[in-house]
């Protein structure tokens, strides 16, 4: 439990940190968006981790399927 | 000044190399014969150096310019460090090859014309196969049978296009080629075949985690990356290239996450990494073209590293597959390949400090610099996949994964003694990353094109441990998902391997056919015969079930040979005399 509240509260932390970073460089509109790339890295992980299983459904074979 | 081809030396090296008796000697031949080419590197000018007159042509067998000498100092430099690697290996064959390979690659590099690249392409195609053969097992036959069938098809078709674009009166010399025409494609084809990219690159992640364990090191660094350079030189600013490049950098990420095998999982992020060149080569900026050149120098060396890395973990284990490591905690007894293995891995991932940070960046940045939204989201994307399966995936499970370990599985694994020439190239790697990381400039100056890009920016580094951070949370959480399961995952070499079983079978079923058709028109004959004997007695025949059928053969009708001969005789000089007498 102590963990769990250490690791939350280092990610809210950090993400607040981050709010003070300037975003004149990012090329895109969403980019400027507060705290976009953390949602995207997490977001896009997990939706990297249920492709990966959705698809792993229909294409995962037993190991001596080419033999 | 006299120039020395630098693929010379490789090649002489490969010819000598049999002669070779002492191992002193074969040490000295696999480590002098990188260090003199890279002598002879620096010495290169820019320009045709080497023609030759081949019937009415010209060809240029060595050209160099800034684009080649960036690959061509990577290539001698990675070859280097993996034949450090494989240094221990008594195998001479396998080494032969090695240097044959990485010949032929440097042939790719210096090829001024066609014909010179078509040579340089197939002598890689040929050597690199027996990398996968000396592994000596019977996937490993079959697999190097598929790569060499795939990559022989890659060759026919730039002959082909070759001659088509050579016949039609194009440029002989390898210059950008005309953006249409069916030349063009087929030459396209086989260059990103070579490349890897789908729905071309199932003999990459078939073949490579078959090979020898120090010729997937050599085999990682120098087919993919030796296409990249002939993109930049032949397709720059492809618009194809780019959406190719983006969905391969995305379709080589899911593959990983779903891979159980540790040197295949490795295998698709070549073809992601892969990606990243091939869509800075399509976008055709200078900055994303520097890019490509310079996310090639890098990939090389951390990708070489990452497979050391799971080699040794092969050589000292003999497993391969994370379902057999996980839980096996080789952590405590291999700790200097997990510590290696992780620079290499910072590196692909893009960590600040770590080479591939500098490099990929510039690609990412000029994706968003000519505003392509959706390319500079699925490299993003890309990037989250590379940390996720490479950095956090593959470590956890082979150096750890106790929250993966089978329950009835107690058994620990037995560890070989290493040699330490491997570790030593990993660490002559790792190096190699890090200052590339450290000190990008090094790298920059040697780029070929003019293109201002600064990697260390706070945006830039703020974000990318953003994302990767995050990610690490998703990994973190989810971590249960992504357990290796034992089972192979289908990929478009589906359509050569098990349908090579369905062309057997209608091949099978065709003949059989044919044979049957066969025998149904012979009694049919039969039956006609029988009737045309004398149609009347049929039908008694038939009842009292008489088969004594005089079957037809045509010598009972026909005089012997020798009765035509002696008529043809008997006429011939029947005329004759009347010719003479009269």
């Amino acid at each position: 439990m102590k963990k769990k509240i250490a690791l939350i509260s280092a990610v809210l932390l950090y993400s607040l940190a981050n709010l003070a970073i300037p975003t004149d460089e990012a090329h895109f509109v969403w980019e400027k968006f507060p705290l976009f790339n953390l949602a995207f890295g997490f977001i896009g992980c997990v939706f990297i981790i249920a492709l990966a299983k959705i698809l792993g459904k229909i294409l995962q074979k037993n190991e001596d399927y080419y033999d | 000044m006299i120039s020395f081809h630098p693929a010379l030396f490789f090649i002489v090296g490969a010819i000598l190399l049999p002669l070779v008796q002492t191992k002193f000697v074969r040490h000295m031949l696999l480590l002098g014969t990188p260090l003199l080419s890279f002598f002879s590197l620096l010495a290169l000018e820019e320009g045709a150096l080497w023609t030759a007159d081949f019937f009415s042509y010209q060809l240029i067998l060595l050209k160099s310019d800034p684009l080649s000498l960036v690959f061509a100092y990577v290539f001698v430099i990675a070859s280097f460090t993996s034949f450090v690697y494989s240094l221990h290996v008594k195998n001479k064959g396998e080494h032969a090859a090695a240097l044959l390979y990485v010949g032929g690659s440097l042939g790719v590099t210096f090829a001024g014309d066609w014909f010179t690249l078509l040579v340089s392409w197939e002598l890689m195609a040929v050597s690199s196969v027996f990398l996968i053969w000396y592994r000596g097992t019977r996937t490993s036959l079959a697999a190097g049978f598929r790569y060499l069938m795939v990559h022989l098809l890659g060759g026919s078709f730039l002959l082909a296009g070759i001659v088509l674009h050579v016949g039609e009166g194009g440029n002989f010399y390898l210059t950008a080629l005309p953006r249409e025409g069916l030349a063009t494609s087929l030459i396209l084809i086989s260059f990103i075949l070579n490349a890897a990219v789908p729905p071309l690159h199932a003999w990459l992640t078939d073949a490579y985690p078959e090979a020898t364990i120090t010729g997937s090191v050599f085999l990682s660094a120098f087919t993919t990356k030796s296409a990249v350079y002939i993109l930049l030189r032949v397709f720059p600013g492809a618009e194809i290239l780019v959406w190719l490049g983006a969905i391969m950098a995305f379709y080589g990420v899911v593959y990983a996450a779903m891979e159980n095998d540790v040197r295949r999982l490795l295998s698709y992020h070549i073809v992601s990494q892969v990606g990243y060149m091939v869509c800075g080569v399509g976008l055709g900026t200078p900055l994303s073209m520097n890019g490509a050149a310079a996310h090639a120098f890098c990939h090389i060396l951390y990708k070489a590293l990452l497979f050391m890395g799971v080699g040794v973990v092969i050589e000292a284990t003999g497993k391969s597959k994370l379902t057999d490591l996980q839980g096996k905690n080789l952590y405590p007894r291999l700790p200097m390949a997990f510590f290696l293995y992780m620079i290499g891995a910072f590196s692909i991932s893009g960590v600040p400090l770590f080479s591939g940070f500098v490099s990929k960046n510039m690609i990412v940045t000029a994706a968003g610099e000519v505003h392509r939204p959706f390319v500079h989201t699925l490299l993003h994307l890309a990037s989250i996949g590379t940390f996720l399966s490479t950095t956090l995936k593959l470590p956890y499970g082979t150096w750890f994964g106790q929250a993966w370990k089978n329950r009835n599985e107690q058994r620990n694994l037995q560890i070989k003694n290493l040699p330490i020439n491997m570790i030593i190239a990993m660490v002559l790697n790792a190096l190699l990353c890090l200052i590339i990381g450290i000190f990008p400039t090094m790298l920059y100056q040697i780029l070929p094109y003019e293109a201002e890009f600064l990697p260390y920016t706070v945006y830039s580094v703020a974000t990318t441990l953003q994302l990767l951070l995050f990610s690490g949370l998703a990994f973190w959480l989810f971590m249960d998902r992504l357990r290796g399961t034992a089972a192979i995952n289908i990929d478009i070499d589906w359509i050569y391997r098990r349908g090579a079983i369905w062309f057997y079978k209608m091949c099978n079923a065709v003949a059989f056919a044919r044979s049957g058709l066969q025998k149904a028109v012979n009694s049919l004959l039969d039956l006609v015969t029988i009737i045309g004997i004398n149609p009347l007695s049929f039908p008694s025949k038939w009842r009292r079930k008489e088969k004594k059928l005089i079957r037809y053969d045509p010598d009972n009708y026909r005089p012997p040979i020798g009765v035509a001969i002696c008529s043809f005789l008997a006429l011939f000089s029947l005329f004759f005399f009347v010719f003479v007498c009269f």
